[in-house]
C-alpha cells in the first residue's frame, strides 16, 4: 500500500500558511529576531524564531472559544492542521475516519510555567485550571476536539524528532492497512522552560545561528506547527484526491550514545538514513536534496555531516538547514521541515542555508547558500534528530 | 495484530517485582496516594548511573531489565546479559519525567532565569525513559515514546504489535508514570483524584497511583510464553454513550471471532469512583452476567498508564491459572481461564478493549 501526501499546513516565524512560508524561503528571508511575545529576561539579548502573532490573534485564527484557555502549542497546532485539512479537501465524511498523530515536546508548558511559582510558594492563589492543559496529550486532545477527529488520536514525544516520528508512524499504520487517512505532524511553542534549558546546556547562539559553518556556536530556538495529510493509495484513488507527493521511506534508530549529545560518528543518524534509504530501494530513487537537521550546534552538525558522508560519500546531494529561517522548533521541526521538503518537490527548487561564511570541511560539498531552481527535484530526504538519541529520517518523492 | 507475551515485569504499589513474592501481601496506600514499592536498584543499574536518575527512570530501567532477564531465563535457561536484544524499545508515559520537570521549573523561576544546571532539563523530556533504556542495553533499534493520556501505553502496545507484523522478532513495550505531591495536589483540585487520608463516603474520587510495567512481545510462542494477545482496539471518543460502547464491544468480539461463552473472565478498570465505574458495570451486566469479574486498579491506583499493570496481571493469571482473591469482584473461579476480555477507559474518553488468552493447555 503506497502512502501519499494530499495536504499540508504550516505556521512558523516565516508566517501563517504555506504561501507565506514558501515566499520567505524563496526570498531567503529569515523569520528569526528578538522575541516580542515570549516574556523572558533574556529577550533583549538573544534571537528566536517566534510566530509574529499574539495568543489572542492565534485564538481568533484557530476559531476556538476565547473563554477557554488553550496553550500556544495547541493554537499553533490547530491553525496548521486546519490548513492541511483544507488543502487536502477532506469532507466531513472523510474526517470521520481520519486519525491525528501529533508530535510535541513541551505541550502546554507555555502556560503552566507562569503559574507554577505561585502554586509552589502559595504566595498567590494558584490557578489550577492553568495546569489542566499542561501535558502533551491534552494539547492533541484539544486539537482533535476542535478538528472533529475521533478514534485514533495519538501523541509522540521524542524531543526534536517528535513530529518526524508522528509522520513515520502515520505511514506505518497506513502501509499496514490499519488506517486510511492520518493528519500527522507536530507543534511546539516557545517557552521559558526550553529557552533556559538550552541556555543552561550552553548550546544557544545569541546571534543568528550558522548551521554547518566552521564558526557555528549554537542554535536559535523557534516555534511553530506543521501537518501533512497522509492517505492510502486506495483512499486517494477513491476520492480522486490531488496527490502532492509520496512518502517512500522512513527510518528510526537510536544513537544509544548519550542522553543529549550525538555520537561523533553519527551512528544513530546514519542508521536512520540507511533504514529510510533501504525502504526506497525498490524505487531506485536518487535523493536530489537533503533538508538536514542542521541545528547550528557544534555537536549536531559534526555528527550529521559525518553520517551524511558515510551515507552518500562522493555523491552527496545538495543540502541545507532551514533552521536558519525558522529556528529550531523542537517537536514541530520534523513536520515543518517535511513541509519544506514537499515544497521543494512541488516547486522543483532547493532552499538555501542562511548565515554561512566558512563551511565545515567534513563534506566535500558546502550547503546551498542560494535558492536553486535549475535541477530536477525527484526525491528529498529530511532528517530529525533529538535528545535521548532519537534519530528519524523521512524520504518524500514525486508521484 | 497478535503477539505472545514472553515475559512481563512490574514495579507497582504492590509486591509485583519479585516473582516468588508476587502479590504475597496486599498493600493499601500509606499516604494520600499509592506509591510504588521500589526495588534495590543496585542489581539492575550501575550505582554511578542511578545516582543521577530520577525515580521514574530508575523504575523503568530496572523493570525493563528484569523483563529481559526473565525472558532469558525462560528461553535460555539462565540470565545471559545481552543475549536477548529487543528489536524495538517503545514506551508509553502520559506525564513523563515529572520530578525532573518540576525541579528545573522551580530552579528556573526561583533563580529568575539565572545560571542553571542543565541536568534536570536534560532528564525532563518524555523520551529520557526509552532513551536511557536504549543506552543501558546499547540498543540502536526503533525507539518511540507515546504520551497520549489514557492511551499512552495502548499506542505503545499498538506500535509494538505493528513492529512484530513488520517482521521484528522481539519488542520491548512498557507503560510508566510517576506521582509527585504537586501532581496529586493538582489532580485533587481538578476533581480527578481523591485523598486517601480524607475519605468522602460514597463520593470518593479515585485513588491515584503509579508504576512501571514492561513486556517482551514475540512473534513466536516459546515453551513458557505467559499469554497471547488475541485482539486489541483503542479509540478516543470525547462523548460515547453506552449504546455506542456496546456496539463497539460487539464489533470487537466479532473481530476476535470469539463467542461470549468462551470468555472465562473479564478484567475491567474500576477505580472506586461511581461516576467512572458505572460504564464497567453496565457492560458487565449486558454482556457477561455471572462471569468472573476482576479489577486491577484497587492494587495499582488510577493513572494514565494503569492498563499496563492490568495487562501484566492478566498475563500472570493466564499463565499461573491463579486468581488473586484481592481482585475478584464478582463471580467464581470455577473453570480454567483460557480467555480474559479486558476493558478500560480513562476519563470516559480513552477506551480500550483487548483479548488475552492462555498459551499452555490448562490442566
Amino acid at each position: 500500500m503506497k502512502v501519499y501526501v494530499s495536504g499540508i499546513g504550516i505556521i512558523t516565524a516565516l508566517g501563517i500558511g504555506v504561501e507565506a512560508n514558501l515566499a520567505a524561503l524563496q526570498r531567503g528571508q529569515s523569520g528569526i529576531g528578538r522575541p516580542q511575545y515570549l516574556k523572558s529576561l533574556h529577550q533583549n539579548e538573544l534571537v528566536v524564531g517566534e510566530v509574529k502573532n499574539s495568543n489572542t490573534e492565534l485564538t481568533a485564527k484557530a476559531g476556538t472559544k476565547a473563554d477557554k484557555m488553550y496553550s500556544r502549542t495547541s493554537l499553533l497546532g490547530m491553525i496548521a492542521a486546519k490548513e492541511a485539512m483544507a488543502s487536502a479537501q477532506l469532507s466531513q465524511q472523510d474526517i470521520a475516519t481520519t486519525g491525528l498523530i501529533n508530535g510535541t515536546s513541551v505541550g502546554g508548558m507555555d502556560i503552566s510555567e507562569h503559574h507554577y511559582l505561585s502554586f509552589k510558594t502559595q504566595r498567590f492563589p494558584a490557578d489550577y485550571e492553568a495546569f489542566a492543559g499542561h501535558d502533551c496529550g491534552i494539547c492533541t486532545e484539544a486539537m482533535a476536539d476542535q478538528l472533529g477527529i475521533q478514534g485514533h488520536v495519538s501523541t509522540i514525544s521524542t524531543a526534536c524528532s517528535s513530529s518526524a516520528n508522528a509522520i513515520m508512524q502515520a505511514g506505518r499504520l497506513i502501509k499496514a492497512g490499519l488506517m486510511d487517512c492520518v493528519i500527522a505532524g507536530g507543534t511546539d511553542a516557545l517557552s521559558l522552560f526550553t529557552l533556559n534549558g538550552f541556555n543552561a546546556l550552553k548550546i544557544l547562539d545569541y546571534a543568528w545561528c550558522k548551521p554547518f559553518d566552521q564558526q557555528r556556536s549554537g542554535l536559535n530556538l523557534g516555534e511553530g506547527a506543521a501537518y501533512l495529510v497522509l492517505e492510502s493509495e486506495k483512499r486517494v484513488n477513491a476520492r480522486k484526491a490531488k496527490v502532492l507527493a509520496e512518502l517512500v521511506g522512513y527510518g528510526n534508530a537510536n544513537d544509544a550514545y548519550h542522553q543529549t549529545a550525538s555520537s561523533p560518528e553519527g551512528k544513530g543518524a546514519y542508521l536512520a538514513m540507511k533504514k529510510a534509504m533501504e525502504m526506497t530501494g525498490q524505487h531506485d530513487l536518487t535523493i536530489d536534496y537533503v533538508n538536514a537537521h542542521g541545528t547550528g550546534t557544534h555537536n549536531n552538525d559534526l555528527s550529521e555531516s559525518t553520517a551524511l558522508q558515510m551515507m552518500f560519500g562522493t555523491n552527496m546531494p545538495d543540502y541545507s538547514a532551514t533552521k536558519s529561517f525558522t529556528g529550531h522548533t523542537l517537536g514541530a521541526a520534523g513536520g515543518i521541515e517535511a513541509v519544506f521538503s514537499l515544497l521543494a518537490l512541488m516547486h522543483q527548487q532547493k532552499y538555501p542555508n542562511l548565515n554561512l561564511s566558512q563551511p565545515m570541511d567534513i563534506l566535500a560539498k558546502s550547503p546551498l547558500t542560494e535558492l536553486k531552481t535549475t535541477d530536477p527535484v525527484r526525491a528529498v530526504l529530511s532528517n530529525s534528530f533529538g535528545f535521548g538519541g532519537n534519530c528519524t529520517s523521512l524520504i518524500f518523492a514525486r508521484r | 495484530m497478535k503477539a505472545y507475551i514472553t515475559s512481563a515485569s512490574a514495579i507497582s504499589p504492590q509486591h509485583s517485582f519479585q516473582e516468588d513474592a508476587y502479590l504475597s501481601e496486599i498493600k493499601s496506600p500509606e499516604q494520600a496516594y499509592f506509591s510504588a514499592i521500589e526495588p534495590t536498584y543496585r542489581e539492575y543499574i550501575d550505582p554511578k548511573l542511578s545516582r543521577r536518575m530520577s525515580r521514574i527512570i530508575k523504575m523503568s530501567v530496572a523493570c525493563a531489565k528484569q523483563c529481559l532477564q526473565s525472558a532469558e531465563v525462560q528461553q535460555l535457561g539462565a540470565i545471559q546479559p545481552g543475549a536477548i536484544q529487543p528489536g524495538a524499545i517503545i514506551v508509553g508515559t502520559s506525564l513523563g519525567c515529572l520530578q525532573d520537570t518540576e525541579k528545573f521549573l522551580a530552579e528556573l523561576l526561583e533563580n529568575q532565569e539565572g545560571l542553571l544546571s542543565p541536568t534536570s532539563f536534560i532528564q525532563s523530556t518524555h523520551n529520557t525513559i526509552a532513551g536511557q533504556i536504549a543506552l543501558t542495553l546499547n540498543c540502536p533499534q526503533h525507539n518511540f515514546t507515546y504520551v497520549q493520556r489514557g492511551h499512552s501505553f495502548e499506542r505503545a502496545l499498538e506500535d509494538g504489535l505493528l513492529q512484530l507484523q513488520e517482521g521484528t522478532q522481539q519488542v520491548l513495550v512498557g507503560g510508566v508514570d510517576e506521582v509527585t505531591p504537586t501532581l496529586h495536589q493538582v489532580l485533587c483540585k481538578a476533581g480527578c483524584a481523591g485523598n486517601v487520608s480524607e475519605p468522602i463516603p460514597a463520593h470518593q474520587k479515585p485513588t491515584w497511583g503509579e508504576g512501571a510495567s514492561f513486556f517482551l512481545l514475540d512473534n513466536e510462542p516459546s515453551p513458557n510464553s505467559m499469554a497471547r494477545i488475541e485482539g486489541f482496539q483503542a479509540f478516543y471518543h470525547p462523548r460515547l454513550g453506552i449504546d455506542e460502547l456496546e456496539e463497539k464491544l460487539n464489533a470487537f468480539l466479532k473481530d476476535c471471532d470469539i463467542p461470549l461463552t468462551n470468555i472465562d473472565a473479564v478484567m475491567m478498570g474500576m477505580n472506586g469512583y461511581e461516576h467512572d465505574d458505572a460504564v464497567y458495570f453496565a457492560l458487565y451486566r449486558r454482556f457477561f452476567p455471572g462471569k468472573l469479574l476482576l479489577s486491577f486498579k484497587n492494587l495499582c491506583g488510577e493513572y494514565f498508564t494503569a492498563s499496563a499493570f492490568g495487562y501484566q496481571l492478566a498475563a500472570r493469571i493466564l499463565y499461573r491459572q491463579e486468581v488473586f482473591e484481592a481482585i475478584r469482584v464478582k463471580g467464581d473461579h470455577e473453570r480454567p481461564i483460557k480467555n480474559i476480555l479486558f476493558y478500560n477507559h480513562s476519563q470516559g474518553k480513552y477506551h480500550t478493549f483487548s483479548l488475552l488468552s492462555a498459551c499452555q493447555p490448562s490442566s
